[in-house]
């Protein structure tokens, strides 16, 4: 009977280890795969864990914010075909505290490398020995963004230009707008009601990509979380964590 | 020359005592402050607050756009002080209340 028990208790154990083993993969497979979707300088003394996921576009983001008019972070983006990593600083350019409403405007600088994965180069056959030879590359960036927001309403438009080392350039914008169906306090989850347009391209404008895409955030002290799905079927979820 | 002496001692102890009086009780303050419209400004100002140690009881208004606390007893937080750190945050501050208990 005792070792029936120590048995059961251990059958047990096996499975809630497996269960919390599978939780924990899934939130890691959520967290590596994931891009940032708040302000990108964090409060005074702050650090902020980001991550986005969207169709083949994942992005992970660390922001640590020494002040809060600036940010240091670093990004990793994977895509199907690539994966870039980019140390980046933001400067909190201008900031409007009104009595109702606050608005800011960044302007962020990035550089890294560009790492192509192997089926990029067999999808490029005919330059496929020239992508071996180049297997990664330097990246620099820019942004520019603004949001306002009150406890009803929110707007966000930012823009980046990517540049390669061929000379290459992409281009990513963004424009949000936001409505809260309840003004939450400081202590009571809120949530909001999104729509969200992003237009991408690639290789000098050769190739642009537009999606458009309701989401529902749902934002309680330190933790922010958004959930979509774009007009086009691609499922998109966000994250956020405040630290000190 | 008794009585002077005596005035001087009443005096000593009666701004001794007033001196001790303020600083035993502690300070209700009342900031109202512009910029804070979520849960992360009432974070950031609050953390900011709550790591200088001299402060309890922060609590952040949305609504009424206050950040109200007390200084510890014994503890001394002046208006420039205050000013300091909430523009430190990053918010404005417009007005500072105090009163004591």
């Amino acid at each position: 009977m005792t070792s029936f028990r120590n048995n059961s208790t251990g059958l047990n154990g096996r499975v809630l280890t497996y269960i919390l083993a599978r939780l924990t993969a899934c939130a890691l497979g959520f967290a590596i795969g994931q891009a940032a979707n708040a302000h990108p300088v964090v409060f005074d003394g702050g650090t902020a864990v980001m991550g986005h996921q969207q169709g083949g576009m994942t992005e992970v983001e660390v922001i640590h914010s020494p002040r809060w008019w600036y940010g240091l972070g670093i990004t990793s983006e994977r895509m199907a075909s690539s994966t870039n990593l980019l140390g980046k600083a933001t400067v909190l350019v201008w900031r409007g505290n009104f009595p109702d409403f606050q608005s800011n405007f960044y302007l962020g600088l990035a550089a890294g490398k560009k790492w192509n994965s192997s089926s990029e180069s067999h999808q490029t056959a005919p330059t496929h020995r020239a992508s071996q030879q180049k297997s990664s590359e330097w990246l620099y960036q820019w942004n520019a963004e603004w949001d306002g927001e009150d406890r009803e309403f929110y707007g966000r438009v930012h823009h980046s230009q990517t540049f390669k080392q061929d000379n290459s350039r992409s281009d990513h914008s963004k424009v949000r707008v936001g409505y809260a169906p309840y003004k939450a306090t400081a202590n009571e989850p809120a949530l909001w009601g999104m729509l969200e347009w992003t237009m991408h391209s690639t290789e000098n404008f050769s190739k642009t990509e537009h999606n458009v895409t309701p989401l529902m955030r749902f934002f309680y002290r330190n933790a922010l979380f958004e959930v979509g799905s774009s007009l086009s079927g691609q499922f998109m979820f966000n994250f956020m964590f405040h630290f000190f | 020359m008794k009585s002077l002496r005596r005035i001087a001692i009443f005096l000593a102890l009666s701004f001794g005592g007033i001196a001790l009086s303020s600083a035993a009780f502690a300070d209700l303050v009342k900031v109202s402050v512009n910029g804070m419209v979520c849960g992360f400004c009432a974070q950031g100002i609050t953390k900011k607050l709550e790591n200088t140690g001299l402060l309890e009881k922060i609590n952040v208004d949305l609504e009424k756009k206050i950040v109200s606390f007390s200084t510890l007893p014994g503890k001394q937080f002046d208006d420039s002080s205050v000013t300091k750190l909430i523009t430190e945050a990053g918010y404005t501050v417009v007005k500072i209340e105090r009163e004591k208990p």
